[in-house]
């Protein structure tokens, strides 16, 4: 592994930030910056690579300049530092999101994407912490609009207990866009999404909201956790299925994942990454069926913090069967509902919920109308 | 444990099954399920919960058994997608 790149991925490590390489491109989520108004937020640097994957190419929209990097999830489209002015020099912004900005070197070129990377990093990230003196606009910092009413001690006492988090959802189907929904809407600092597939028209009558037809035949993650970026800040884009198999910093920096995925051989591999990274997760899914013209069937929730390895035991494996029914049948209220006992779970897990069973397993009979609970 | 010769009736999947034993393992109720749906045969381990005619209801998990009784109600759920 060459120097830089050494160097960034400790220096992610040791952040918290999540290093993704994806064919002409590498991004770092969880990047500290500044916003206009001098509250901080998380956003994502990335720089183009040629196919050697360390030659730096111009992004899209950077006219041509190979030393630019990307912002993305920047509110109104810039990053700042302390003094009012923007980082680097904005080649472009959308004044929304997204904006390229050249940053050079004194010393000369960079060595290569990873160098650049670094750079933009720690410069990104530096003007964020700069001039920390001011009390933190925690509700500003979070959305992306203003919230009256809700500063009072005790108030703010009970949203820490997730505030400082970062939390993942592996897939973005029916029960995975009502986590997202439901999640953006907590005072977690981070939400890093996972999806590399892409939205059909049946996906949004199973998400929350309405979407907009455009978002047909988008990338999930990227399409939603722009959607939700124009909400809250702080999510983190990871357009592509997660592999397990990926590399050893795969969940630094997580505190909480959710898996909601159908393929169990993924399932079961990431649970065991999980378990072996100490990362507390809950797992969702449900299996329905029609019966004489009636839908019949269950949904659960699987949480790993009492024994991280009964996964084992406690999450379905079943495959191939219902499959063809659950993408007929479409239960918003269902997905809703699964997702709602999952964020359940982790409201408990952080203590915002008085809990008294110690719950690990949580099924919704459809037809009995019941919850049945494995507890401790 | 006793076995009464004439089994116990019960439920799996809504269909009525005569059950000769006193206990029923995870895995025989996979078998069950399997010969009543012989077109859609399980592959892996599917949720598996049940009923009992007093009301008391329960979630049977891989590698358990459950004590059987008249009118025990099992279902396997057929998928487990998000």
């Amino acid at each position: 592994m060459a120097a830089h790149e050494e160097l960034l991925r400790r220096e992610a490590n040791r952040r918290g930030w999540h290093i993704g390489v994806r064919g002409d491109h590498i991004v770092v989520a969880g990047i500290p910056y500044r916003q206009q108004d001098g509250a901080s937020a998380v956003c994502q640097v990335t720089v183009w690579v040629q196919e050697d994957g360390r030659t730096m190419k111009a992004p899209p929209n950077g006219s041509g300049a190979t030393h630019a990097a990307g912002l993305g999830g920047v509110t109104g489209g810039k990053a700042y530092h302390a003094n009012g002015e923007t980082v680097g020099n904005v080649i472009w912004t959308d004044n929304a999101h997204e904006c390229v900005i050249s940053i050079k070197l004194d010393s000369g070129n960079y060595a290569d994407a990873w160098h650049a990377l670094l750079n933009y990093c720690s410069i990104v990230a530096a003007a964020a912490q700069a001039g920390g003196d001011q009390e933190p606009q925690r509700m500003n910092r979070l959305f992306q609009f203003e919230i009256l009413g809700e500063n009072t001690p005790d108030i703010r006492e009970w949203q820490d207990k997730g505030s400082g988090q970062t939390i993942g959802i592996v897939g973005l189907g029916g029960v995975g866009l009502w986590l997202l929904d439901l999640m953006s809407k907590t005072d977690v600092g981070e939400i890093r999404i996972w999806d590399g597939d892409h939205i059909e028209g049946r996906n949004l009558l199973r998400s929350p909201g309405w979407a907009g037809q455009d978002a047909i035949g988008k990338n999930k993650a990227e399409y939603f956790g722009q959607l939700y970026s124009q909400f809250r800040n702080g999510i983190s884009i990871c357009p592509e299925y997660l592999d397990p198999d990926g590399p050893s910093d795969l969940f630094d920096g997580l505190d909480f994942v959710f898996i909601a995925i159908d393929r169990a051989d993924t399932r079961g591999a990431i649970c065991e990454r999980l378990e072996g990274a100490g990362v507390s997760f809950v797992d969702v899914g449900m299996g329905i069926e029609r019966q004489q013209g009636e839908v019949r069937g269950s949904l659960q929730v699987f949480f790993s913090g009492r024994d991280a390895g009964r996964w084992r035991i406690g999450i379905p494996t079943v495959v191939g069967i219902g499959e063809q029914e659950y993408h007929i049948l479409q239960l918003a209220d269902l997905a809703a509902l699964n997702a709602s006992l999952a964020v359940g779970v982790w409201r408990r897990h952080v203590g915002q919920y008085a809990e008294d069973s110690q719950d690990w397993l949580v099924r919704y009979s459809v037809e009995g109308n019941t919850l049945l609970k494995r507890s401790e | 444990m006793s076995q009464r010769v004439a089994g116990y009736e019960i439920i799996i999947a809504g269909r009525a099954v005569k059950w000769p034993s006193d206990w029923i393992k995870y895995d025989e109720v996979k078998e069950e399920w399997d010969k009543l749906s012989p077109d859609r045969t399980v592959v892996g381990d599917p949720p598996i919960s049940y009923k009992r005619e007093n009301g008391e209801e329960g979630i049977l998990l891989p590698t358990e058994s459950i004590k059987v009784e008249d009118g025990l109600s099992i279902t396997v759920d057929p998928s487990h997608l998000s």
